[in-house]
């Protein structure tokens, strides 16, 4: 048995729950490694000491740990911030700041605080933290946003048992916690009274393996040394991580060159052109940011594609390999709607490949045919105006499907004013990106009416579209805590999803960071986080 | 022969105004040619040039040659048909810019030169305004404010061209309401606003014709900007700022994608700048010297 | 004197205050609310979450009470509050602002610098073929969008020289050396344009005080061409080119704009334009109005250097 499965069992077995089968496992479980890349074989000891520089390809803006819109936030402050639980290398759920947590019913979690574990200031954690930072996530204050509470499960509050255990009350049966605590994004536990304290959009206090040096600087740099009272024996390796803020590919990449940074992020083409370089190693993975075409189909409408016919033949006059081929480079591949390499959620990229994404110009004619199309029609895409892949994707598809005889109008808009328009539905197809999400119900939840996101997103874009298996599929995979009733479930709804293609998915594509060679253990997140970090060392 | 005959301006007496100058504006002609090439590139280039500037048919990043005499891009659409599209949009975002600020400051300078008065004030403060914000910022702000279109960075761009066209209409008006005749038609009752733009009118359609010539370069070039910045023409539509933008990205792969669009816009511009300088040598040496200088006070 | 000094400095006070008026409404009025656009991508946005993100703001009541708060807060050296990430506008600005300062001036210099000294060997040697080249050249000069020739810089430094500029913001006191060579190169891209206008300029009065009698009678009698160029013609010609210099002000803070987003420069323009792609309305108010400032004040030293200068002047 691997590894990975005895800690399974043994969470299992301390959680006393083991045949019972009421885990709310709503981490991404299972083997996932062959997906996601190379697994962690290290070839030599880790060795102790050293610093390094990695470059951040955005300013976070802030680092306070709840409220946080922009990826990169967490990214900055990923090296101090922890949570009950954590993913390792292949999204497996391991306990973190928990040691072991027991499922009291369908709606409380008894949460046990691991013994000894200080923050980075000596003073040791306990459940008034927890609860603390619970009614914090709940509710961020600024410099957080509380347009993030999406993203939050339905917790309804901690309570405080004893000093060292914790009791989660849910609203509802939910299945999305466990692996929202263990995306850690949005859950760091923070020391008590924290936000008093200190200006925690600069500064801040956890648990995590490294602890901030100073204050953050916007537009320049944060600074992290190692936490000498880090829960984790012999870690961290690292002396010091030096954060350093350029926004621009091409310093990036200069500063690589010249050994100035330790590693950055970088287009898939410069990783290209920095591979042969020396002292330089290019390290790649698949990450959640899938792009797909969503449609709208409002009640009263009745466009083109509210017919299934027109939304499969869109899907079979994409030529997927074209588009990874200019845009990417080659690089990527094909994504279901729950993001290629999320585990055992996905159908099998052989499966997608050959049946479900296959490029088939000839079908895709007969199906406008049939649907009264023949001679085709007009449509308006959206989409984004930066990152530039967005207009170049748009682009193919645009002369792709003037082949089915489909007309496309690309109108790029600028983030801000398309995350609005999406938002409210204003729009016909869309072209844009998900990410990464703390449960596979995070890719599905849109498809159903019920449900807080459902409620606005579902009566905004698929009200002229009713599915009642659909609607089953995703409302009950939702409250079924039990991964094995819970499985078969998905992988019916995404062979559903792929028929019905009230969205279409598109590609999805590799994040390309190049590194020191002497860099070891350091991989590319499937979450976009830069979380090899926390483990990694200098040889 | 050239030079000391193509400056007359400065010169204490104003000696060749009409043809003979005209013709011996070597820096005026080749501004003209320049301005019809790009004219006829943007309008007939197409039918010429006739791959699509929008599909991605061809190898990516490729270096001019035969089949792509300006290479190709970075999903591997032509550039040559990129940049003559680019043309097209800015012709076309000049020449609205400029209508919408030709119109809108000739409408401020009448009125506030004929009404004068507190119109006159509240209007040369309104247009003073303008003037406190630096061009392009202030069409930044403009166009980012309104949203990120082609349209509207024409709007913008209008508007900041709106002060010069205002001052110099209203300085005319002012100049024609001061004639010995006018003053005295009026004081009679008699001269109202049709006399004075009868007398307007010759007065200012060569001024006019330099401030529109002139500042289409500067239309140009802010549309240029702008669409740098992703707040006028969005990608994938071909604009020469945005084609630069791309490039910024590939600097390693191609430089000739940084190159081709960024020399299409210098030569545009510089055409409109050499036909301005060479109209106004020949129409109104009055203007002073030098694209948006301040008129020298004599 | 004195007279026209707090004319122009209640005329500049209106000017600003009817351009933040001007900005306040903009921002509010056109299309965009920021917190449409917090909400917009994904969440459960039910009217109470959104009401209380306004409210968290200091986005609600009404326009004129906003406004009281932003002007009254201005005073106080209170800045306002970026919507983004809460950080005090006055701290960005604390490093925006010196960036800034230092490009335009930089810029000015340059131009300043080569402009002038070109202007006059043109105007001297009029007629000559250096003449024809620099009148040429000076029109190519302001047909060059400043953007492009940043972006040419860039790739002949780091094709040629194997050379890109320092990553990060050094302010010149700390470190002269890593500060110029961040600075240089965009510096360089925003002067050529002013370079061009001042050396016009400068070559046009020139030639019209070469051209003056007293001139051309101090010729005539023998005293030698230099002085008569530094004593007499070149004081008489500095003088329009400072009122040019006033203009070509707002000119360069555009173009500092430009070239500080492709070097990676912090500066006002800089914040400017990102507060713009993020609905940031406290920033974009103060940004712009910080520029708007600069500008208007730059404008009336010049028109009080030019007062003080030019005798001839009388100042109305």
């Amino acid at each position: 048995m691997s590894p990975k499965e005895l800690n399974r069992r043994d969470l299992l077995k301390r959680a006393g729950a083991i045949g019972a089968g009421a885990i709310a496992a709503g981490g991404v479980a299972g083997r996932a490694g062959a997906s996601l890349g190379k697994a962690a074989m290290r070839a030599a000891t880790p060795k102790r000491g050293g610093k390094i520089t990695f470059a951040l390809e955005q300013d976070p803006g802030h680092i306070a740990p709840y409220g946080a819109i922009l990826t990169i936030t967490r990214t900055a402050q990923e090296p101090m911030y922890e949570s009950l639980m954590e993913w390792d290398r292949n999204l497996n759920l391991k306990p973190a700041i928990a040691s072991s947590y027991v499922i009291k019913d369908a709606k409380t979690i008894d949460f046990t605080i691991r013994p000894g574990i200080k923050f980075s200031n000596g003073q040791p954690v306990t459940a008034e933290d927890v609860k603390y930072s619970f009614d914090l996530q709940l509710a961020p204050p600024l410099p957080g946003s509380v347009s993030v509470l999406g993203q939050v499960p339905s917790i309804a509050g901690v309570e405080v048992l004893s000093a060292n255990k914790a009791r989660m009350h849910l609203k509802s049966p939910d299945a999305r916690v466990l692996g929202y605590l263990a995306w850690q994004r949005y859950s760091s536990i923070i020391p008590k009274d924290m936000y008093t304290s200190l200006n925690a959009a600069t500064r801040g206090i956890g648990t995590g393996p490294y602890m901030l040096e100073g204050s953050y600087v916007p537009n320049d740099h944060l600074n992290y040394v190692r936490n000498p009272n880090y829960w984790k024996k012999g870690q961290p390796y690292l002396d010091a991580i030096n954060f350093k803020i350029i926004t621009d590919e091409q310093a990036r990449i200069a500063a690589l060159r010249a050994g100035a940074i330790d590693g950055a992020t970088v287009s898939v083409d410069s990783a290209k052109a920095l591979r042969g370089v020396s002292g330089l190693k290019v390290l790649s993975g698949l990450t959640a940011a899938f792009r797909e075409i969503q449609f709208t189909i409002k009640a009263g409408e009745n466009k083109p594609w509210a017919d299934k016919r027109v939304r499969q033949a869109v899907n079979l006059a994409i030529n997927r390999t074209e588009i990874l081929q200019k845009v990417y480079n080659g690089t990527g591949q094909g994504s279901g709607h729950v993001a290629a390499g999320y585990g055992p959620w996905v159908i099998p990229p052989k499966e997608l490949k050959t049946k479900w994404e296959k490029y088939d110009l000839p079908k895709a004619k007969k199906l406008m045919a049939a649907a009264g199309f023949a001679k085709g029609f007009d449509v308006t895409l959206t989409t984004f105006s930066t990152p530039l892949d967005f207009p170049a994707v748009a682009a193919l598809i645009q002369n792709q499907l003037k082949k089915i005889n489909i007309n496309v109008n690309i109108v790029a808009q600028d983030p801000a004013t398309f995350a609005a328009k999406n938002g409210i539905g204003a729009f016909e197809w869309d072209l844009t990106a998900r990410g990464m999400r703390g449960d596979v119900d995070g890719y599905v939840a849109e498809f159903n009416p019920t449900g807080a996101f459902g409620k606005t997103v579902y009566n905004t874009w698929f009200n002229g579209y009713a599915n009642k298996e659909m609607w089953r599929l995703v409302g009950n995979g939702r409250i079924t805590l039990d991964p094995k009733k819970r499985m078969p479930m998905y992988q019916k709804l995404n062979r559903l999803l792929m028929t019905e293609l009230l969205e279409v998915p598109l590609v999805s594509v590799s994040k390309y960071q190049v590194v020191n060679a002497k860099l070891q253990d350091m991989y590319v997140a499937f979450t976009d986080f830069n979380t090899g970090l926390r483990s990694a060392w200098l040889s | 022969m050239s030079a000391a005959t193509a400056t007359p301006a400065w010169e204490a007496v104003p000696r060749r105004r009409w043809i003979p100058a005209r013709w011996r504006n070597p820096i005026g002609i080749v501004g003209a040619a320049i301005v019809s090439f790009c004219v006829l590139t943007a309008l007939f280039g197409r039918f010429i040039w006739t791959i699509d500037p929008n599909a991605p048919d061809a190898d990516r990043l490729l270096g001019p040659s035969w089949a792509h005499p300006f290479g190709t891009d970075d999903i591997g659409r032509d550039t040559l048909a990129r940049v003559i599209h680019g043309a097209q949009v800015s012709l076309q975002v000049g020449a609205v810019a400029i209508s919408i600020a030709l119109v809108g400051g000739t409408l401020i300078g009448l009125i506030a030169g004929y009404r004068g008065g507190i119109v006159d004030l509240l209007l040369m403060r309104l247009v003073d305004i303008m003037f406190a914000f630096p061009g392009i910022v202030l069409a930044i702000v403009i166009a980012g404010l309104l949203g990120a279109t082609r349209r509207n960075a024409m709007i913008a761009i209008g508007i900041i061209i709106v002060p010069a066209f205002a001052r110099v209409v209203r300085a005319a008006v002012l100049e024609v309401m001061g004639f010995p005749f006018i003053e005295s038609a009026r004081a009679l009752g008699g001269g109202g606003f049709r006399i004075i733009l009868r007398h307007l009118i010759p007065n200012i359609v060569a001024p006019l014709i330099v401030l529109t010539t002139v500042y289409f370069s500067t239309a140009i070039l802010s549309e240029a900007t702008l669409s740098f910045l992703g707040l006028g023409t969005q990608p994938p539509e071909a604009a020469w700022g945005n084609m630069l933008t791309t490039a910024r990205s590939y600097i390693d792969q191609s430089i000739w994608m940084s190159i081709f669009p960024g020399l299409a816009i210098m030569i545009v511009v510089m055409g409109f700048n050499f036909l301005g300088d060479g109209l106004r040598d020949v129409l109104d040496p009055r203007l002073g010297g030098g694209v948006g200088d301040v008129a020298i006070k004599k | 004197m004195y007279r026209f000094v707090a004319q122009r400095f209640v005329s500049m006070i209106a000017t600003l205050v009817a351009v933040s008026i001007v900005i306040f409404s903009a921002v509010r009025l056109l299309p965009g609310n920021i917190i449409d656009i917090m909400f917009g991508g994904d969440a459960t946005a039910t009217p109470a979450a959104k009401a209380a993100a306004a409210h968290q703001l200091g986005l609600d009541g009404s326009y004129p009470s906003q406004y009281w708060r932003w002007v009254s807060g201005l005073f106080h050296g209170d800045l306002g509050v970026s919507l983004l990430n809460s950080r005090p506008i006055s701290e960005t600005m604390k490093t925006a602002l010196p960036i800034t300062i230092e490009l335009i001036f930089l810029g000015l210099l340059i131009a300043v610098a080569i402009g002038i000294p070109l202007g006059v060997i043109s105007a001297v040697k009029r007629g000559s073929a250096s003449d024809y080249l620099a009148r040429v050249g000076g029109l190519i000069g302001i047909s060059i969008p400043g953007f492009w020739l940043a972006t040419l810089m860039l790739i002949f430094f780091s094709r040629v020289f194997h050379w890109v500029p320092p990553l990060s913001y050094v302010p010149f006191y700390k470190d002269p050396v890593k500060n110029l060579q961040e600075f240089f190169m965009p510096a360089i891209s925003i002067s050529v344009f002013t370079l061009a206008i001042v050396m016009r300029m400068v070559r046009a009065t020139m030639l019209e005080v070469l051209s003056l009698d007293y001139v051309r009678t101090a010729r005539a009698k023998g005293v030698p061409r230099r002085r008569v160029l530094r004593k007499h013609a070149l004081r008489t010609a500095l003088i329009p080119v400072i009122t040019v210099v006033g203009f070509e002000v707002g000119v360069l803070i555009g173009g500092a704009a430009v070239v500080e987003i492709i070097f990676g420069l912090p500066g006002v323009g800089y914040t400017l334009l990102n507060a713009i792609f993020n609905r940031d309305y406290p920033v974009i108010q103060t940004a712009t109005l910080i520029i708007a400032t600069v500008f208007v004040v730059a404008n009336v030293v010049v028109d009080l250097l030019y007062g003080f200068l030019d005798p001839r002047i009388s100042v109305t």
